[in-house]
């Protein structure tokens, strides 16, 4: 069965249609790409999936929970946790507290002191800078404070919504590496990304999304070699 | 949030130029302050107060002190010219500004611009005059606005060792002159110990030519021991042990606490009178901290929830055909603050989605919708409209009333220690840090599983109990309420008081409230212009020290790592 079902969704704000009957499906222990334009509405269905925006139709199921009509915390606590795009950390804490704030939820402090091992082991920078407050960050280090952040509160989803936006390449790799590293710790991950190429390098799925619908699923490596995918997101 | 007090990068340019074009534009620049603080009437109201009794009164004093800060900042821009540049620069720019000044006396003479601006009278031109023909009057105002300018040059070029005593000498002088009322109360308060002050010092209306003198030599002799005694006492306080040093600076603190604490008893009721403002509104300030400081809700109704306390004491405890109940004031106090809460619950649950600038205006809107129905004819059986409810009693402890400003100062302080520990331990909790998660990202708090709803009530709640304390003893000090003391200034007087201080910090609220609230308090004698001082402060406070005068612990941090 799989891990998260998103079945006919449809998202509305005011008169715009962002999502159009979307489904799509997220097996245990995968890495799922959703790939589309600008405004396609890769950000919309993240945010719905998370409870953000409300859905007009369609359901939302994750494991046997419908998410459909939970309130965004009741969302988090069954294990699915969102990064929003763009560098969401708060800017006036510093870099543990922000790492706390993840682990808000969390009753188990023996694990939660392992996890910030784990995490400062995926990301060294962040032990040195943990008494730094986040709004003082470069934009690498805060998108990796954001990822950190996101794995303290023990996710089963991880929803990751353009990591590698405004990153220099080595950074893209840096975060790729780690979202990898993430996968092997049995997260399961949905991946947004403008940049197609590295996601779906990584991807054992691809989904791509045309304003507001799905219009190609193929596995990852079948979608690096679709001839309209490579000349409408590969360049 | 988009309610951000930004401390700005903008920095001045060096300013470059000549010489000769720096001194008109210092000059023009301070001569239009001097026409509008003579247009707008500050020069006239404060001549009718004194610096040294039939002496000199504060607005000449004012007229030359222009013409001195012109002279500084001249200076100040000018160390590296020659002598003779900065000597003619100086006479340029204090010439230039008595200039201006002078000229309005031919504008109130033979214009007539009275119907635009009210204090361009013949007192004002007697005034400028300086009591002196009109011709010679103008001639004695430009040559002795140079001189001042001259003076203040050279304060700026001469050493520091000869300019300290000299600028803190002078400071004392304004500083006793600006408070001088106040100071003969509490002095006239002190006793015999105290008359013997009073009397060399002072006469009724200000300090006399003896008392200027002594103000300023002893000013000046204590600058000059201090900077001889600074040195030393430095060395041997860093030869200290850390663990001494930590108490030495603990007990500082302590003995500076309780000196301001305790400062009314020796002050007499007026100071008690101000304290307890000021007391009143630092409860508030800890409360509205909650709320901007601490979660980034900016309530421009908070205003409200004080009013309510007040009321809740007033409807449990007057006797008037409106109470309900004639209880004690310690019985009533619990209730009124748990009224307080169940309103800031209420009242956060239509605002709940609205934010930054949009939940200011909304806030706004419950802050006023409570007044008006305070008012309203509808509430008039149960609240008494807009004559209130009187003959509230006083609190008592056995047979002892708390009636007087000094005993029910010492219940505000009682309240404030308790709600500062509150505001303390709340701020380090779990809860204070959700707060602070919420205020910097609402989204991503809502994304880690932090419950929106429960949060923002609570900060709601939490902070309205504060101010219901306040207005609970607010009740009792004026024994009879209005819905007219419940204005929106109220609301923005807390607002700014905490951003002086420091937004999120709890020192900073009574640091911002004895600024904004006790120095105008003290300085009544000039009416309404003491908001000039009010106005003033809030503007130097933004651009000199953006984060606030005592800044919170993460605000620090930011500064020191940016
Ligand atoms: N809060 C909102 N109100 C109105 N319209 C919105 C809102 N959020 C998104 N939209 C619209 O919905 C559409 C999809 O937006 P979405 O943010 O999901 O795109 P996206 O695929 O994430 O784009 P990008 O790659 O640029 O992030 C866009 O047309 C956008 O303008
Ligand atoms: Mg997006």
């Amino acid at each position: 069965m799989a891990l998260l079902s998103v079945d006919e969704l449809c998202v509305h704000y005011g008169k715009i249609e962002a999502l159009h009957d979307v489904s799509l499906t997220v097996d245990e222990g995968q890495v799922v790409a959703l790939i589309g334009a600008n405004g396609a509405g890769k950000s919309s269905l993240l945010k719905a999936i998370s409870g953000i925006v409300g859905v007009a139709s369609g359901s939302i199921r994750f494991r046997d929970q419908v998410l459909t009509d939970c309130a965004p915390h009741e969302i988090v606590r069954h294990g699915v946790v969102q990064v929003p795009e763009g560098r969401r950390i708060f800017s006036r804490l510093t870099v543990q507290e922000n790492l706390d704030m993840g682990a808000f939820l969390r009753r188990d402090h023996a694990e939660v002191r392992r996890d910030f091992e784990r995490a400062f082991a995926m990301f060294p920078r962040l032990r040195e800078r943990r008494n730094q407050v986040a709004g003082t960050l470069s934009g690498g280090e805060q998108q990796m404070l954001a990822m950190a952040r996101a794995l303290l509160s023990k996710p089963q989803l991880l929803l990751l919504d353009e990591p590698s936006m405004g990153l220099a390449p080595i950074l893209v790799d840096l975060v790729f590496d780690s979202i990898e590293a993430i996968r092997k710790d049995g997260v399961t991950i949905l991946l947004v990304e403008q940049n197609a190429f590295v996601a779906l390098q990584i991807a054992d799925i691809g989904y791509v999304l045309e304003t507001g619908s799905i219009v190609l699923r193929e596995s990852g490596p079948a979608l690096l070699e679709n001839d309209a995918v490579k000349r409408a997101y590969l360049g | 949030m988009s309610f951000e007090i930004v401390s700005s990068g903008f920095q001045h340019r060096q300013r470059t130029g000549t010489p000769l074009s720096q001194a008109l534009k210092t000059g023009i620049v301070f001569g239009v302050l001097s026409l509008y603080l003579a247009l707008v009437g500050v020069y006239l109201t404060f001549d009718k107060s004194w610096v040294v009794v039939n002496v000199l009164s504060m607005g000449r004093t004012l007229l030359f002190v222009v013409p001195l800060l012109a002279g500084v900042q001249f200076a100040r821009l000018n160390r590296s010219q020659s002598r003779a540049v900065q000597l003619g620069g100086t006479l340029l720019v204090g010439l230039i500004v008595g200039g201006f000044t002078a000229c309005l006396l031919p504008v109130i003479l033979f214009g007539n611009l009275r119907v635009m601006f009210v204090a361009l009278s013949s007192p004002l031109a007697k005034m400028l005059a300086l009591g002196l023909t009109p011709v010679l009057g103008a001639a004695v105002l430009v040559a002795g606005s140079a001189a001042a300018a001259l003076f203040g040059a050279l304060l700026t070029v001469m050493s520091p060792t000869v300019r300290r005593p000299i600028t803190v000498g002078l400071a004392a002088l304004a500083v006793v002159a600006l408070l001088q009322e106040v100071l003969q109360l509490i002095l006239r308060g002190g006793g015999a110990a105290f008359s013997f002050i009073t009397r060399g010092l002072f006469q009724y209306g200000g300090l006399t030519v003896r008392g200027a003198i002594i103000v300023f030599v002893a000013a000046a002799l204590v600058s000059i021991v201090v900077a001889r005694l600074r040195a030393p006492f430095k060395a041997r306080f860093a030869e200290l042990p850390p663990g001494a040093a930590r108490f030495l600076r603990q007990a500082g603190i302590v003995i500076l606490l309780a000196a301001i604490i305790f400062f009314p008893l020796i002050g007499g009721s007026f100071v008690a009178q101000v304290f307890l403002l000021v007391g009143l509104y630092a409860l508030m300030g800890m409360g509205l901290n909650v709320e901007v400081g601490l979660a980034g809700l900016l309530d421009l109704g908070f205003v409200a929830y004080f009013a309510i306390g007040a009321y809740t004491i007033a409807l449990l405890t007057a006797d008037s055909p409106h109470a309900l109940a004639s209880m004690s004031f310690w019985a009533a106090l619990p209730i009124a603050v748990l009224v307080s809460v169940a309103f800031g619950f209420l009242f956060g649950i239509p605002v709940l989605g609205i934010r930054g600038d949009y939940l200011a205006v909304a806030t706004l809107g419950i802050g006023e919708i409570v007044r008006v129905l305070v008012l309203s004819d509808v509430a008039q059986p149960l609240l008494g409209g807009a004559q209130g409810i009187l003959n509230i009693p006083s609190p008592a402890i056995g047979s002892f009333e708390l009636a007087t400003p000094t005993s029910l100062y010492f219940l505000t302080v009682c309240c404030l220690a308790l709600a500062t520990y509150f505001a303390f331990r709340v701020q380090d909790s779990r809860l204070g840090r959700t707060w602070m998660a919420m205020r910097d990202d609402e989204d991503v708090a809502q994304a880690l599983g932090i419950n929106l709803v429960k949060t923002k009530l609570l900060a709601y709640s939490i902070g309205a109990a504060f101010a219901g304390v306040a207005g609970a003893i607010f009740a009792v000090m004026l024994k009879s309420i209005f819905p007219h003391s419940f204005q929106l200034l109220i609301s923005i007087n807390i607002l700014a008081l905490i951003i002086v201080g420091g937004l999120g910090s709890l020192g900073g609220v009574i640091v911002g409230a004895l600024v904004l609230i006790g120095l105008p308090e003290l300085l009544r004698e000039f009416g309404e212009y003491r908001f000039l001082l009010y106005g003033a402060v809030i503007v130097a406070m933004m651009r000199l020290k953006p984060e606030g005068l005592w800044p919170a612990r993460i605000r620090r941090r930011e500064t020191a790592d940016a």
